[in-house]
Parts: C-alpha cells; sequence; structure tokens
C-alpha cells in the first residue's frame, strides 16, 4: 500500500501537471498550429499553417486531468492511511500531498459551482508546484511518536486546517487572476475582476471557519497532550497570524467597503502567511511542531 | 461580521467638533474599522516577530541570570542589535507589555465596536422595516419585475414554502408584501463576537487562577504537590513509567501510571499518556516528560544494619566524560583505554585522577572548554609527586582528537562524552557530595561517589562499598516521568467560547438570510431585496415570480460571468 501511495502520487503530480497546462492555454488563448501543408510546385517549396485558438476540448482535456489527479491523490492518502494505520498526515510528504490534494478538491467544487474554468489556470499551478515540492521530502511511512498518538484529532485538526489552506488557495487564484485582469478587464477571455473578487471571497468565507476549527481543535489536543491550549508556538502563532489577516479582510471587505484591488492584497498577503505557516515554520524553525518536520 | 454599516462611526470617521469629548472621541477611535484593521496587523506583526526572533524558553522565564545568559547567547545571531532587541522584548514578544496592551487593547475594540452596532441590528431583526419608499423598486441592487399582477396569496404561500415569515398590506390599489427569512441570522455575528471577547476573557482566567508544578518523581517514588496547609496539598506517587520502543528503536510510547493521596487517601489511581492526562479532583496530571535518568543510593549503618538513607536521585546536571587512552611511546603497550571520571572542580574545568599501575603513576587529568561556547575542548594532564619511572614529569595539553607524548607516555583524548549528575547536600557522611552516574563500555550504568570519604568511590549495580563504617549500594538505575500538575479553570471557558464563535461565524457566513419587498399593481408585480452579498437574490426573486405564475425578461435570473 506504501508503494501504491507512491505511484499515485506521481501520477497525479504528471496529471496535474497536464491539467495546468492546458488551463493555461485555455484561458490565455494560445494559438497553436492545427495543420501544415507542403508542396514543391517547381523549385519552389510552400508551406502554409493554420492556426486557432486552443478549443473548448483543450479545456476539457484540462478539467479531466485535474479531476483525475483529484481522484489520484484520494486514493494515495487513503492508501497512505491503510498502510501507516494512522490518517495520513504526520510527516512533511503527506502533509504536502495532502494540501495538494485539498487544493485540487477545493478548485473542482469551486469550478462546479461558479463555472469558470479559467479559473485552473491560477490554481492548478500552485497544486501542481506544492506536488513539486512534495518530492523533495522522505516519501516513507514512519512510525507515529507518542505525541500524535491521536488518531481522531490528528485527522480533525490537521485535515480543518489543510481544508482551509486550500480554499485560501483557491482564494489566492482568483485574486491573482483578479490583480491581472484589472478593472479595466485586459483580457477577454478572463472573467470579470468583480467575478474574480466574488469567488476569493467565497473561497475566504470557506476556509476562514476552517481555520477557526483547525485552531480550536489545536487548542483542544494540545491542552490534553501539553497541558496547556495556547503557548504561543511558532506553528500556533503563525497560524492565529494567517487567521487574523483573513478576519482583517472579511472586515475591511464588508465594514469599510475594502473591494478590488485593496482587498485582493490583504488575500495575497493572507496566502504568504499560509505559505509560511505550512512550510517556513516546520523547515526553518523549532517548535513543539517540529516533529512534523522533514 | 456584519454587512456594510452605513453610519459614520462604524466607516471610521471622526467628527471635527468632538475634539472636546475624550469619551466620545475614544469611542469613535475604538469603532473605526480602521483603528481595527490597523490594531489586527500590529498584532500579526507582532505574531510574525515572535515566530521568527527566538524567545526566552519557558522554563527560563522568571529566572534573570538564565534569561540574560540567553539573550547574551543570542548575540552570535544579532550582534549589536541584541542589546536593543531585548530592551524593546523582542526576544519576548508574547509576553511584553505592549503585546499585551495590545491585547488590551483588541478586546476593548471589540467589545465596543460588538456594543456599538448592537442597537442598530436588534432594531433590525426585531422591527424591520416593513414597507420601502416607491423608488427602492427602481434602484435596489437586487430587482426584478414581473409584467403582470401575481397572485398576492400565491405568492405568500410560494415565500413560505422557502421559510419566509410575510406580511401583507395593501394601499392605493397595490398590494405589499415584506417577506423575511433567518432574520435572527442578523445576529450571529454578535455570537461570534462575543465567542471572541470570551476566549480572551477565559485567558485572562487562565493567567490568573491556573494551579501548575512540573513533578519530577523517579518510579516507585512520590513528591508533594502544594503545601501541607494547602487545600490541594496532594502526593503524587509514580507506580510504574514506561518508554516502549518498537523493534527498530522508535519511541512508540510514554506513559505513566500514577496513584494520587490526599491526606494518607487514595483520590485516584489511573494511568496517564501524552494524548490522555490522567484527571482527578479537578487536576489533570500530564505525562510531560520521560527520563532513564535516575540512580537508587542506599546507605546503611555498617554496625546495625539501619538504614540512613534511600533516595532515587534525579540526574538532572551533565559534566564532561573524556574518552581517554594512554600507550607507551616506545612499545606501543595500552596503559589505559576507558571514559574518565572527574570528580573535582579546578579554574573552570573539570578534574580527576588518572592511575597507570602498571607504571605506578597517578596523574591529575581535566577537561577545559577552550571557549565560552564550549563547542571545543582540550584535555589537561599533569604528573603529582615524584615519577617512579625515569624522564621528565608529565604534562601535556591535548585537544580533542588529538594525540601528545610526554614523559614517555603517549595520551590521546578519543572524544568527549558526559555523565549525568547531581549534587547532594544531605548524604550522610558528607558535606556536599558528588553523585556521577557513567556508563561502562557494556552499557552498564554504575555510580562515583565523591565527597564520602576522603577518595572518590565507585559502586557497581546492587554492590556495595564500606567508608568511615557507613555501607553504600547502589541499587540500581530507574527511570523518571515528568509530570505536570494543573488546574486551569480558564480552559472551560476556552471551549464555550471557541464553539459559540464557530457557531456565530456559521450563522453569519451560510445561513441563507434574506429580505424581500414585493409590490403588486395592476401593470405588474415588483420585486427587491437585500441579502447577504455571497448570493445571487436577482435569481432567487426570479425563480419565486416564475413559480407563482409570472414572465420575466429573457435575461433576468441569469448569473452573470
Amino acid at each position: 500500500m506504501e508503494q501504491l501511495s507512491i505511484a499515485l502520487y506521481w501520477a497525479a503530480l504528471v496529471t496535474t501537471g497536464i491539467s495546468a497546462l492546458c488551463y493555461i492555454g485555455y484561458a490565455f488563448g494560445v494559438r497553436t498550429a492545427i495543420g501544415r501543408m507542403a508542396t514543391n510546385a517547381g523549385n519552389v517549396t510552400m508551406t502554409a499553417a493554420v492556426s486557432q485558438r486552443m478549443s473548448e476540448s483543450v479545456a476539457a482535456v484540462g478539467v479531466f486531468a485535474g479531476r483525475l489527479a483529484t481522484f489520484l491523490l484520494t486514493v494515495s492518502l487513503a492508501a497512505r492511511w491503510s498502510a501507516a494505520g494512522r490518517p495520513p498526515y504526520t510527516n512533511m510528504w503527506e502533509f504536502t500531498v495532502a494540501f495538494a490534494w485539498g487544493i485540487s478538491l477545493a478548485y473542482v467544487l469551486f469550478e462546479r459551482r461558479y463555472r469558470q474554468r479559467t479559473l485552473g489556470a491560477f490554481v492548478l499551478p500552485v497544486a501542481f508546484g506544492i506536488l513539486l515540492v512534495a518530492s523533495l521530502f522522505p516519501d516513507r511511512v514512519s512510525p507515529l511518536i507518542p505525541a500524535l498518538q491521536n488518531d481522531n484529532v490528528l485527522a480533525l485538526h490537521v485535515g480543518a486546517m489543510i481544508l482551509s489552506y486550500s480554499a485560501f488557495s483557491v482564494a489566492f487564484g482568483a485574486t491573482a487572476m483578479q490583480l491581472l485582469q484589472g478593472a479595466e478587464r485586459r483580457f477577454a477571455r478572463l472573467p470579470r475582476a468583480s467575478t474574480l473578487d466574488q469567488i476569493a471571497y467565497r473561497a475566504v468565507l470557506a476556509g476562514f471557519p476552517l481555520l477557526a476549527l483547525g485552531l480550536l481543535l489545536g487548542a483542544y489536543w494540545g491542552n490534553s497532550a501539553w497541558g496547556r491550549y495556547w503557548g504561543w508556538d511558532p506553528k500556533e502563532t503563525s497560524a492565529l497570524v494567517t487567521w487574523l489577516i483573513f478576519a482583517a479582510y472579511l472586515h475591511v471587505r464588508n465594514l469599510a467597503g475594502w473591494k478590488g484591488k485593496r482587498s485582493a492584497w490583504v488575500v495575497i498577503v493572507g496566502f504568504m502567511a499560509v505559505i509560511f505557516t505550512f512550510y517556513g515554520v516546520n523547515l526553518w524553525i523549532s517548535g513543539l511542531h517540529s516533529y512534523a518536520g522533514v | 461580521m456584519a454587512k456594510a454599516g452605513t453610519s459614520a462611526s462604524a466607516r471610521g470617521r471622526v467628527d471635527t467638533d468632538l475634539w472636546w469629548d475624550p469619551f466620545r472621541l475614544l469611542w469613535q477611535l475604538f469603532t473605526s474599522v480602521r483603528f481595527a484593521f490597523a490594531l489586527t496587523g500590529g498584532l500579526a506583526l507582532a505574531g510574525l516577530f515572535g515566530t521568527l526572533i527566538p524567545q526566552v524558553p519557558i522554563p527560563m522565564r522568571g529566572n534573570d541570570v538564565a534569561v540574560q545568559a540567553w539573550v547574551e547567547f543570542q548575540q552570535g545571531k544579532f550582534g549589536m542589535f541584541t542589546g536593543a532587541m531585548d530592551r524593546l522584548g523582542l526576544f519576548s514578544v508574547f509576553t511584553s507589555w505592549w503585546f499585551r496592551a495590545a491585547m488590551g487593547v483588541l478586546v476593548v475594540s471589540v467589545t465596543v465596536c460588538t456594543a456599538n452596532r448592537l442597537p442598530p441590528t436588534l432594531r433590525n431583526v426585531f422591527r424591520p422595516r416593513e414597507r420601502v419608499p416607491e423608488n427602492y423598486f427602481e434602484r435596489a441592487r437586487s430587482r426584478t419585475h414581473a409584467a403582470e399582477p401575481l397572485d398576492a396569496d400565491r405568492l405568500a404561500r410560494a415565500l413560505r414554502r422557502r421559510r419566509y415569515a410575510v406580511r401583507q398590506s395593501g394601499e392605493d390599489g397595490a398590494t405589499y408584501l415584506f417577506a423575511d427569512r433567518f432574520p435572527w441570522a442578523g445576529l450571529a455575528t454578535f455570537v461570534s463576537h462575543l465567542g471572541l471577547i470570551l476566549i480572551l476573557a477565559g485567558v485572562v482566567v487562565s493567567l490568573l487562577l491556573t494551579s501548575e508544578a512540573q513533578l519530577l518523581i523517579p518510579e516507585g517514588t512520590a513528591k508533594v504537590y502544594g503545601k501541607l496547609d494547602d487545600p490541594n496539598f496532594m502526593l503524587v506517587q509514580v507506580l510504574d513509567t514506561v518508554e516502549g520502543r518498537d523493534p527498530q528503536g522508535n519511541i512508540i510510547d510514554y506513559h505513566t501510571d500514577l496513584a494520587v493521596f490526599r491526606n494518607g487517601q487514595e483520590l485516584c489511581r489511573g494511568r496517564s499518556t501524552v494524548n490522555t492526562p490522567l484527571t482527578c479532583e479537578g487536576f489533570r496530571f500530564h505525562q510531560s516528560m520521560f527520563s532513564p535518568n535516575a540512580a537508587r543510593l542506599l546507605v546503611k549503618d555498617a554496625a546495625t544494619g539501619r538504614t540512613l538513607y534511600d533516595e532515587t536521585l534525579v540526574l538532572g546536571d551533565m559534566l564532561p566524560l573524556p574518552n581517554v587512552r594512554v600507550r607507551d611511546a616506545v612499545t606501543g603497550e595500552v596503559l589505559y583505554d576507558d571514559f574518565l571520571p572527574l570528580t573535582d572542580t579546578l579554574e573552570g574545568g573539570q578534574l580527576g585522577v588518572l592511575t597507570l599501575p602498571q607504571r605506578d603513576l597517578t596523574l591529575l587529568a581535566g577537561v577545559k572548554p577552550d571557549d565560552a561556547s564550549g563547542k571545543s575542548w582540550t584535555l589537561l594532564v599533569f604528573q603529582i609527586g615524584a615519577a617512579a619511572s625515569a624522564g621528565a614529569p608529565v604534562q601535556a595539553r591535548i585537544p580533542e582528537g588529538g594525540v601528545v607524548t610526554a614523559g614517555g607516555l603517549e595520551f590521546e583524548f578519543a572524544a568527549l562524552g558526559g555523565a549525568l549528575a547531581t549534587v547532594l547536600t544531605d548524604l550522610p557522611g558528607a558535606r556536599s557530595a558528588l553523585v556521577q552516574m557513567p556508563r561502562d563500555r557494556a552499557g552498564r550504568p554504575y555510580v562515583l561517589l565523591a565527597g564520602a570519604g576522603d577518595a572518590p568511590v565507585l559502586l557497581t549495580e546492587g554492590h556495595s562499598q564500606l567508608i568511615d563504617g557507613r555501607r553504600y549500594t547502589f541499587e540500581g538505575q530507574r527511570d523518571i516521568a515528568g509530570i505536570t500538575v494543573k488546574r486551569d479553570p480558564g480552559s472551560k471557558i476556552i471551549w464555550i467560547a471557541g464553539g459559540l464563535m464557530l457557531l456565530g461565524l456559521l450563522g453569519t457566513f451560510y445561513l441563507p438570510r434574506r429580505r424581500l419587498w414585493v409590490r403588486i399593481r395592476p401593470d405588474g408585480t415588483a420585486f427587491a431585496g437585500i441579502a447577504e452579498p455571497t448570493v445571487d437574490f436577482r435569481r432567487e426573486m426570479a425563480r419565486i415570480a416564475r413559480d407563482t405564475g409570472g414572465s420575466l425578461p429573457p435575461d433576468e435570473g441569469e448569473e452573470e460571468d
């Protein structure tokens, strides 16, 4: 099962890459040569190329590959769970693969809900990048240290954090697209900035309560395992900072009327905090969550 | 979280005629969204500092000497900025006065904001505006229009099926419907803010009322929690403490079996693991540490057999333990090859006696760190008394890993290990005794006792040494459990507050709150309403109109891209 989970991860890496490329091609209307004719007329060689915009079928390939990648990652994580006999969230490889799974799942749900395929051009590359990062970490199943031996809370706490970060990743993709698009609608093929602003907002609405839940479950677990619900450990502090940034985003957007570019930059900063919490703290700063390192 | 407010205070404006009224100015400040944003941003930045900059370890806090030493150590990383950073509290961000003050201001700000928005929200929920101006049907953000007058009763029934509360009125030949769905969801934002305030209140309760102690209890012994006159006085006994490993040597389990007594009565008995502390009389007994570093020492009067001392000693210190090899420089014969226990202190180093019986030679040998960092050490060897063998007195300085020849002998400082140790002031026959527990080459622990008698004595497990009429016995190595005893009345508040906050967030974001006004006239039916910005209310209105027989323009109800 362990080997199966690793093999499926590699398959998902490839399919996510294909999906990301297809989405990018579709979103930016890359022209492609579909035919080439050559003829010899005496001493003259004539070549004609015919090109057209990447069609809906390319987008369909992207959609299929994206969903296939989500499926492969789901089975990979399930196989990992089965092989390890505990939730697959206990080292950097497992976190990272689960994060990529969460992003691709969140993207599939948002694409189904809002029918904006071009969003994949900004979200799927994030998932692909995360999967590439996973290849840098050891992929072997290791025994669970005593502090992590709480399967239910482990699954809920880390699961909530991963899903919230995944939703924020979708918000980041939509926001990056929004900033690129601008109020003047630079790219006809991409959705309007206001639509992207709404998608980002809804993604934050999904991620924000999940992050609150994850923090509370972490506090509950910390209270059991370490005897305190909060200890300003770098990982928990960084997650709280992320929560505060998105809390600020929701308040300035809803109460101060910040929309468009200004609120978009808050989302970008929030996503940077997600990445810092996820990788920066684990790889460069020691703390009580250091066992979750490489 | 509520929708965009319209009051001046909610927008953070400060009226110019309020400059003379400090309370109103403060009210304006605390209800300002910009101020809340700046405060939240400041706290996030402080959190980032606290994450990126090393913080004084918790066990050192309150110990000025230890903290100062730790800060000095940081100079290697932060150089000339270390002092300024220390004065700014950047090494203890979360316990600094300015961080606590900012948290206090945040509590006040959230409370004031909540109080400020409560009355209008209550009015809006319980006394909603049932009629809107006529022109609202032409300018509402979410609105639609059916070409024909719809049947008011049928429309009301359709709305009720969708969980709207409907009120109907009429005027000047027109019928008006006011439909409200989940109006109380507007209060959810107060529930989440109340939860946040209660979380911070719970933290304050924890800070003020938590009882906590860290007990290091060797297996088979007990330690006291509290003072004798304290009603919480308890005796905590460790019956068994275990570090479990799998066949590959990975640690897979820590647990301790405990018994808790008060006034001679057993209160509780049970197992504490890392994730499931033992709970007893409102206290939690957490397995916070495990160590195999304790030694049981027994002292008896040799004449009477009476036990004078029987303790399991926690060996919390670590002394340097050099691995020394001595060979004959000519023949290469190995004269000594072992770890050399050091029992005395001299000029910042540790000193021991190195005896070479083959040469009838007694040397003093010791180690000294080369600098304050303690990263590299030097072995020093001196000869005391007259040398039995010919040649100059032995004197050598040997770097770690190095070999030096002196007095016809070749000294090698092979490696530097460590010996667990503690100092006793209550050991019979010794004013102050140093107890070390090194391990021999086979990994068996033994005790080196200095301070009882003229010379240090070596005690192997189960064997005794007679010193000045007392028999000293090393009964063996024991395990120690670190047990954190804690009662935190704030934690219950935290869980209730956290639940409230989550409920509030879900209610705010996910309860499909709607408010709809409908005007039915012979020339058609107009719909206008408000909903959370995350829903396409115009589309919903169109669906309701169609369900009740209305015909709408063909593009109505289509979602925007």
